[in-house]
């Protein structure tokens, strides 16, 4: 267990993001749907647009971060 | 050229028109979606306690499956990358948890969270009895617990919280397991929290910002992980209890009807 942490600590904290909106996505994907198939496919949609809507609000604050 | 008079109102010749359009969809003909909910009071409460239980329950085996897996992964994962600090119950000095609350939405993996903050106070308890006594002769008396209390002035010093839940009396009915009217050093058995402290609220505000110190980012990320899996589990409790939040084919061709006549409205 503690050689999980340091490898975690130095890991840059965007990729917490990833596992965490997959997850997200098939849950609420299957609380949609009843079958296989939909599931999967509404969870990818949601995926892939939460990702790119969190990376729209990433540049923006890349860009703002960029002023100051 | 006629007069307005003549002509007929623009508002009733466009709605007349409106209504005579077909609207371009297909009535729903094939079979309803049926779900098998059983009994759904008890499948809610199984996917409470356990991820994917009430889903077992009702042989929705698939849905069960993502569930247990989705949400389990996230919240062992995020108690695993803070060494099992991020879940703790606590409503004390040191701080008010409330994403427990949240997390507590996991069911039966939070909480060991309750029992480990009753040993922790316990302990704390303890502690305060086994330095009441004063003269060190591994027992300690009314009297020295009465001494104890005033030292303490229990109602002014938060600190002393949980031994404020108590009085001399209620201590020697609990503690005093020979009845002999002594608290004996044996009889107060060791109750600090188990696991390493997995679970446990820390003992104060020092210990806490330690935590912090050590995990970094790394203890919000599972206090984010842990408390978005109980979140999670409270949608799995709803699929449970009232089946997919889908549209009944009917439901969505109205809804369908609905929008396209508005859309018309508008561009009329």
């Amino acid at each position: 267990m503690m050689d999980v942490i340091p490898v975690l600590a130095t890991t840059n904290i965007y990729w917490f993001l990833a596992p965490l909106v997959l997850a997200i996505s098939l849950v609420f994907s299957a609380t949609r749907h009843e079958d296989l198939p939909p599931i999967f496919l509404g969870s990818i949609r949601l995926a892939t647009s939460s990702m790119v809507l969190l990376g729209i609000v990433f540049l923006v604050l890349l860009v703002v971060s960029w002023w100051n | 050229m006629p007069s307005d008079a003549t002509l007929p109102p623009a508002d009733d010749a466009d709605s007349q028109e409106r209504e005579s359009e077909p609207i371009a969809l297909k009535p729903f003909t094939g079979e309803a979606l049926e779900v098998d909910l059983r009994t759904p009071w008890i499948a809610a409460v199984c996917a409470w306690v356990f991820p994917g239980a009430g889903h077992f329950y009702q042989r929705r085996y698939v849905k069960g499956c993502i569930f247990m897996v989705c949400i389990l992964a996230t919240y062992f994962a995020g108690l695993i990358m803070s060494e099992g600090h991020a879940v703790y119950a606590s409503w004390g000095p040191e701080g008010k948890r409330w994403q427990y609350f949240m997390q507590v939405g996991v069911g039966l993996p939070a909480l060991p969270a309750i029992v480990q903050s009753r040993r922790a106070r316990s302990e704390e308890f303890l502690d305060a009895v086994r330095q009441a006594d004063d003269n060190a002769d591994g027992e300690v008396t009314g009297d020295e617990l009465i001494t104890l209390f005033d030292k303490n002035d229990l109602n002014q010093q938060q600190d002393s919280r949980s031994l404020a839940r108590y009085r001399p009396a209620d201590l020697l009915a609990r503690w005093d397991k020979n009845s002999n009217g002594v608290l004996e050093m044996d009889e107060l058995a060791d109750s600090k929290p188990w696991l390493n402290g997995w679970m446990a609220p820390p003992s104060n505000a020092d210990q806490l910002a330690d935590w912090h110190y050590k995990y970094g980012a790394l203890f919000d990320m599972g206090t984010l992980y842990t408390l978005i899996a109980g979140l999670l589990n409270v949608l799995a409790i709803f699929d449970a209890q009232a089946g997919p939040l889908i549209l009944s084919r009917e439901e969505d061709y109205e809804k369908k009807k609905f929008i396209q006549t508005r859309m018309k409205f508008k561009q009329g």
